[in-house]
């Protein structure tokens, strides 16, 4: 279920400086963001990719699967962007298809539109992927709370991931009761079921962090959930001129973009 | 022209495919790098009042009764738990609840926003729904306008019958996320002709094939679940009005 959890904490680039990955990660999202055409974000989709897949070391296939995810959203944005109702003022069509009482129609603007977005967001993924798939939570919201963020959110977001884990699992046990007990044999049964699972499993989360303030008051808790930083350790030479380099490689990137790819 | 045609269709096939795919209908959450720069930062600036006021309320709240504090972070874990599920849909696909119109009716809409918010962080980080520079964009219609259309139907409907109440504040709250999620795709993405409005259309045609039908589960789901709820713990309900500012703490 959570597998990017899973290996955002088991990669080569896990213990890295979640800082820099951050500031890599948003260089490239933001190098694809602005693109106008599709030629920025494919390098960047290739470039993360191969940090990655070759860098941090996951799994391809996984990674693979990944990228397929939002298909279902990317498929139908880009629909819409590409076809247009057939109106009276309509110019030139690439290509034109009737659905019953309405006339779709591809115009060029909407085809260019179309194909840039999808490959910006392709890119705009692949770069959200490399920090989600290289940094663990809990260094991210350490991050957070450097940046200071309001310790109400911070906490906060301690918490929900600290029992998110607790709680899947606990949702998961009472599906699997239901499910051996035929509670999801058919739509009514299964909203039934799914009903009862979600009000027990809220009772239960009440539970849970009654014990936790329990527990938490015993050890000194009055209202304000202290964190230990831990200190980032410096990154090897090798490792920061790798890292270095890539950066460096941006800037050329750009430049080449400017010179031939962006007109 | 021929050629273009069966182009056309095919494409209409892929598209048609993945709309109609169960394991695809999900929650609307705009996936990242999808809006445009500009629209993406002007979401995110409208998203932070709501959430600064949210914030702000909770701090209140909290600093008052520290077990609040506790009970709003594991909330926090509660709803993400729930969108994780798949609710049995009206016209026999699955797709996951929002959670928007249980949250909204429990906690209040100033608690939901900052749950809201939490949620929708790590569902990008976790699940890969949605993404950091759309999650001003998405917790806009998931966190903000999704929950305060539940909770004002629901402060409306409730006197007349608890359960129907429910039942409409989480099924307009779902159409209210699924109409504003449209509606920021279409501003972002105006159609040659006709402009936001026949953009609209477009964006809202798409993705009604699963919206709503997932807001009628959505709200008979939130529906049973109150009933539960009410009929036998109705202590944790009363202690919940703190957060919300309904009633037990007056």
């Amino acid at each position: 279920m959570l597998n990017i959890d899973y290996y955002a904490a088991h990669n080569r680039w896990s213990h890295f400086s979640a800082g820099f990955k951050v500031a890599l990660s948003i260089t490239y999202l933001l190098l694809s963001l602005f693109a106008h055409n599709f030629t920025i974000p494919l390098l960047v989709l290739v470039t993360t990719t191969f940090l990655l897949v070759a860098g941090a070391r996951i799994p391809w296939r996984f990674y693979l699967r990944l990228l397929f995810l939002p298909v279902f959203f990317l498929g139908s944005g880009c629909a819409a962007v590409l076809f247009d109702l057939a109106g009276n003022g309509s110019g030139r069509a690439l290509a034109q298809f009737s659905l019953g009482p309405v006339t779709l129609v591809v115009t060029p603007n909407g085809w260019e539109t179309a194909t840039t977005l999808f490959f910006r967001s392709l890119g705009a993924v692949a770069s959200l992927y490399l920090l989600i798939l290289t940094t663990p939570v809990s260094d991210l919201i350490a991050l957070l709370r450097r940046l200071r963020v309001p310790s109400l959110l911070s906490e906060l977001m301690v918490l929900t991931y600290r029992y998110l884990f607790t709680l899947l699992e606990t949702a998961g046990q009472i599906y699997r009761a239901q499910d051996a007990r035929l509670g999801y044999s058919s739509p009514q049964k299964g909203m039934r079921s799914l009903s009862l699972l979600t009000a027990r499993l809220f009772v239960h989360t009440l539970d849970r962090g009654n014990k936790l303030y329990t527990a938490m008051e015993a050890r000194g808790y009055e209202g304000e959930i202290r964190f230990l930083d831990h200190r980032e350790e410096r990154l090897p030479r090798l490792q920061e001129a790798f890292y270095i380099g890539i950066l460096a490689l941006l800037p050329v990137l750009l430049t080449v973009g400017r010179l031939y790819l962006w007109p | 022209m021929g050629r273009k045609k069966t182009a056309v269709l095919f494409l209409l096939t892929v598209f048609l495919t993945f709309a109609l795919w169960p394991s695809y209908a999900m929650a609307m959450h705009i996936m990242e790098g999808f809006l445009p720069p500009a629209w993406a930062a002007g979401w995110w600036v409208v998203v932070l009042p709501f959430l600064l006021y949210g914030l702000w309320q909770l701090r209140r709240v909290t600093r008052q009764n520290p077990r609040i504090k506790i009970l709003l972070g594991l909330a926090g874990a509660f709803a993400f738990v729930l969108s994780a599920l798949k609710i049995p849909s009206v016209t026999g696909s699955c797709s996951h609840p929002t959670g928007v119109g249980l949250a909204a009716v429990l906690f209040g809409p100033a608690a939901t926003s900052v749950i809201g918010f939490i949620v929708l962080f790590f569902q990008a980080l976790l699940l890969a729904h949605g993404g950091l520079t759309t999650l001003g964009a998405n917790a806009f219609s998931m966190a903000v306008a999704g929950p305060v259309v539940s909770y004002f139907v629901y402060r409306l409907t409730r006197r007349a019958s608890p359960a129907v109440a429910v039942f409409l504040a989480a099924m307009l709250g779902d159409l209210a996320t699924y109409l504003v999620t449209s509606l920021q795709l279409a501003l972002a993405y105006p159609a040659a002709h006709g402009g936001v409005l026949a953009s609209l259309v477009k964006f809202a045609g798409i993705f009604a094939v699963t919206q709503i039908s997932l807001a009628i589960s959505e709200g008979l789901l939130t529906a049973l679940v109150f009933n539960f709820l009410r009929e036998h713990n109705r202590n944790e309900l009363m202690e919940l009005s703190v957060i919300s500012g309904e009633g037990g703490s007056k």
